[in-house]
């Protein structure tokens, strides 16, 4: 019995169409023309206990709109919907004690009061008993490194310690799922890497269910076992990571050090010049003919070094959405 | 049910807490807000001496008596924006644009509850106080006295009052679901509230319907306070709790398909 | 000029955006005056005539209320308090223009909007009011009026303009629209037609410039204001405009330094 099911989602909003200028303003206040925006059309998965899985597209793909349809924020248009065995938009509070959902940056502490108090505030709300609230608050707060900090005021923390309370006031209710929509966006490296730290360890240590949509793919990569490619609505993959790399790229990339000049046109003779910048160069060529195109560049040129590699996940994923060829 | 009641009220208190706390932490503004809010006081008493300078009655009634009405006027306009408004209704239509609203949707707690009661506004203490103040002054000046059945369902007819109120301020700010850029709705709740300062004999007729049984500003504070100083009968009572519970019903009804609404409706 | 212009425009575009909070505003005042009116009639109830007031001149007066208020209104209180105090107003203040007059134009820009809007309405009610309207009404006095609206209108500008500055230096902004709001609705004219205070205490009304907002221009069209006391009253709106005017620049020049030291 998986924890969360979903079966042929469908979400469509209805859109006003204006035109732009002074007279589309004066002229949309008579008369309004509509569209249908096609948001989710159609997508299934299931999702089991303690899995952390990612949610990637492009903007607009229609992973945030999924999420919202899971954690009972928004009605869908059609589908079978099932999560720990609710329907989400009935959003039961026996449902809502469940999991939690956090959305980007968005920030839910009192800006003047130290985070113990919007951390108390929840456990009064999500009907927390004493010694749990105890216990899961000193394994965050450990977790996290941010016991000398509980007592100060948010708007005198740094974006990073605010940050970390959010997590602790969005977990403190020791949810079963976790929702994490862009949980990444507008970090610098520093933060995005102590992020995806976190949340690996919260799936480890809490055994929890993860999932997060981004559209970096160093999230996905570091974190996600499992991968759910969404695009224009539609579910274009739903497996491990590796298999993209194998489904969908039917090229692979040879990348040279090159000890003697060879010029541009000579190598695009072989292949489609990636890099060019020597004495080092990498070339993208079919799957099959990679081991004759290498032979070839062994024998005709004097090599230092010579790699066979798979394809950037970025690039094979890039083309999956854009369904173009990859060499 | 009971464990719910005090679980809210708990809650509620928390809040009531943090709220203090963070209203006296600005300590410039919060005696600002105290200053404002006496500048208001003195205004309406301005009003009424001037109006009464011309004349010696106003629809019947004297010059203490249309202070008694201010008084109450104030104490139960300082009550319903300071536990609905300031800090709750007020705010919806931007805890909407910016997607706020999610937030409280996710959250195991009634989402009307979190809209329109969670944080109390305490500045307006001591308008209620000067408002209490002027009741008084009004009673003694004019030597009306009122037996304790009368004074009962004065308090109860004032509850009703309240809980009218607070209905209609739910289901006119609701309307922002469906109009987006109308982010003065909750103003304009608190607009159609301001009508029930006025002693009801000064509206005629039709009017005197409308603001009986569709808009019922009236059992605000006008009937309460002729309840009181005897111009109206205790029997408007019933009436009163009728119209409050069926006003309480409809605002719950219109809340909730509102919500369905932004439920379909948002991205 | 040009530029001001151009911005004067792009306003109006985005507040036909809004029609939906012009309505709710318009509902707003029409209930607010409407329950002035109630009052009133319920004072006329039980004497004929209040003061120099007949019904007929109470109720065109609070037709005139919303009319006058919508030439002479200034919500400069409304948002530039707040963006001072967010820092927001960086971005405008290296821009090369007039700050103030920039300002303005967006003041004036919104107000054709509101007033494009509510005129339609007005004329629609003062139709049905009209054998009240014209009880007293002096056309010949309609220039004199148009030009006490129009001073009054940048009083009232330099008055919230300077009133927002404040902002530089005190927290709260809230009160400050509220503290207007009070000083306009008792000395403005608007709880009341200022003819109506005791004689002890006319001369307080008189000397504050706030009558010019609502009350002096619909006095002047009703017919309660001589000539004579047209001509001494110019120099007075005048001198409260220069007034407010020095003052706003001086507050900008002071809140600009301060504003600079603490770079918000």
């Amino acid at each position: 019995m998986s924890l969360i099911s979903v079966h042929n989602l469908q979400k469509f909003y209805r859109v006003h169409q204006k035109e732009p200028g002074l007279s589309g303003s004066i002229k949309s206040l008579f008369h309004r023309k509509y569209y249908d925006v096609k948001a989710v059309d159609g997508v299934s998965f299931e999702i089991g206990e303690g899995e952390l899985v990612g949610f990637i597209g492009p903007n607009g793909a229609g992973k945030t709109t999924t999420l919202k349809v899971l954690s009972g924020l928004l009605y869908p248009t059609s589908g079978d919907i099932s999560v720990l065995g609710y329907i989400p938009w009935e959003r039961k509070p026996a449902f809502q004690k469940q999991f939690s959902l956090v959305m980007g940056q968005k920030n839910q502490l009192w800006w003047d009061l130290p985070a113990i108090e919007s951390f108390i505030l929840n456990k009064e709300i999500y009907e927390v008993p004493d010694d749990q609230y105890k216990q899961t608050l000193n394994e965050l707060v450990s977790l996290l490194e941010v016991e000398d900090i509980l007592k100060v005021q948010v708007r005198k923390l740094s974006l990073g310690q605010r940050m970390k309370m959010e997590l602790i006031a969005a977990l403190i209710h020791s949810p079963k799922i976790l929702f994490l929509d862009e949980p990444t966006i507008g970090l610098d490296v520093v933060m995005q890497k102590k992020m995806r730290e976190f949340i690996k360890a919260y799936n480890r240590k809490f055994r929890a269910t993860i999932i997060l949509t981004s559209h970096y793919m160093d999230d996905v990569k570091e974190l996600c076992e499992r991968v759910i490619i969404i695009d224009k609505g539609r579910l274009l993959f739903d497996g491990r990571l590796d298999e993209i790399t194998r489904k969908y790229a039917d090229h692979k990339l040879i990348s040279a050090v090159f000890s003697d000049h060879i010029t541009r046109a000579d190598l695009a003779k072989l292949g489609t010049v990636k890099e060019y910048d020597l004495p080092k160069a990498v070339i993208s060529v079919k799957r099959a003919e990679a081991p004759q195109i290498a032979a070839k560049l062994l024998e005709k040129y004097p090599i230092e070094d010579l790699n066979i590699e798979e394809p950037q996940i970025e690039d094979v994923i890039r083309e999956v959405f854009t369904g173009r060829d990859l060499a | 049910m009971v464990n719910n009641i005090s679980r809210y009220l708990k809650i509620w208190f928390k809040m009531a807490g943090v709220s203090m706390q963070l209203e006296t932490e600005y300590r410039s503004s919060f005696i600002l807000e105290i200053l404002v809010e006496i500048g208001f006081f003195v205004v309406t008493l301005i009003n009424i001496a001037v109006i009464y300078s011309n004349v010696p009655l106003v629809v019947g009634w004297t010059k203490w008596e249309a202070m008694i009405l201010m008084g109450m006027y104030m104490v139960f306009s300082e009550i319903v924006l300071g536990l609905a408004f300031i800090f709750n209704l007020r705010t919806l239509p931007d805890k909407i644009t910016k997607g706020d609203l999610d937030l409280i949707l996710l959250k195991p707690i009634d989402s009307q509850f979190q809209v329109s009661l969670w944080r109390p506004y305490f500045a307006s203490f001591p308008s209620l106080l000067s408002g209490i103040v002027v009741i008084f002054v009004g009673f003694a000046q004019s030597q009306i006295r009122f037996n304790i059945i009368q004074f009962l369902t004065f308090i109860l007819i004032f509850l009703c009052g309240l809980l009218i109120a607070y209905s209609l301020g739910i289901i006119i700010s609701s309307l922002v679901f469906w109009f987006i850029n109308a982010d003065s709705l909750p103003d304009l709740a608190e607009e159609v509230i301001f009508l029930s300062g006025r002693p009801s004999g000064v509206f005629p007729g039709f009017w005197r319907y409308l603001f009986l049984l569709i808009i019922p500003v009236i059992i605000m504070v006008s009937l309460p306070v002729e309840v009181l100083t005897g111009k109206q009968s205790v029997l408007w009572l019933p009436f009163a709790v009728i119209m409050a519970a069926i006003f309480l019903f409809l605002s719950r009804r219109f809340w909730l398909f509102a919500l369905r609404h932004y439920s379909s409706a948002s991205s | 000029m040009k530029k001001y212009m151009a911005y004067f425009r792009a306003m109006i575009t985005s507040h036909l955006e809004y029609r939906g909070a012009l309505l709710i505003w318009m509902l707003i005042e029409l209930i607010s005056v409407g329950a002035s009116v109630f009052i009133w009639l319920g004072i006329f109830s039980s004497s004929d005539q209040v003061g120099t007031f007949h019904v007929t001149d109470i109720i065109s007066y609070y037709f005139f209320l919303p009319i006058i208020g919508a030439f002479t209104s200034a919500s400069v209180t409304d948002t530039l308090p707040r963006e001072i105090r967010l820092g927001s107003i960086s971005a405008e203040i290296v821009k090369p223009y007039n700050f103030s007059y920039f300002r303005l134009a967006h003041c004036l820009g919104s107000k054709i909007t509101q007033l494009s809007l509510k005129i339609p309405v007005y004329l629609f009610i003062g139709f049905f009011l009209w054998a009240f309207i014209q009880a007293k009404l002096n056309w010949a006095m309609l220039p004199f009026a148009l030009i006490f609206v129009c001073l009054g209108f940048l009083m009232h500008f330099y008055f919230d303009y300077g009133l927002s500055l404040l902002a530089f230096w005190v927290e709260d902004v809230w009160s400050f629209g509220l503290l207007k709001r009070i000083l306009l609705l008792v000395f403005g004219g608007l709880a009341f037609p200022l003819s109506l205070v005791p004689k002890s205490f006319a001369w307080i009304f008189d000397v504050l410039p706030f009558k010019f907002i609502y009350y002096f221009p619909i006095a002047i069209l009703q017919n309660n204001i001589s000539q004579k006391e047209i001509l001494f009253s110019l120099p007075q709106i005048l001198f409260w405009l220069m007034f407010f005017y020095i003052i706003s620049r001086l507050l900008w020049s002071k809140g600009l330094s301060k504003y600079g030291a603490y770079g918000q």
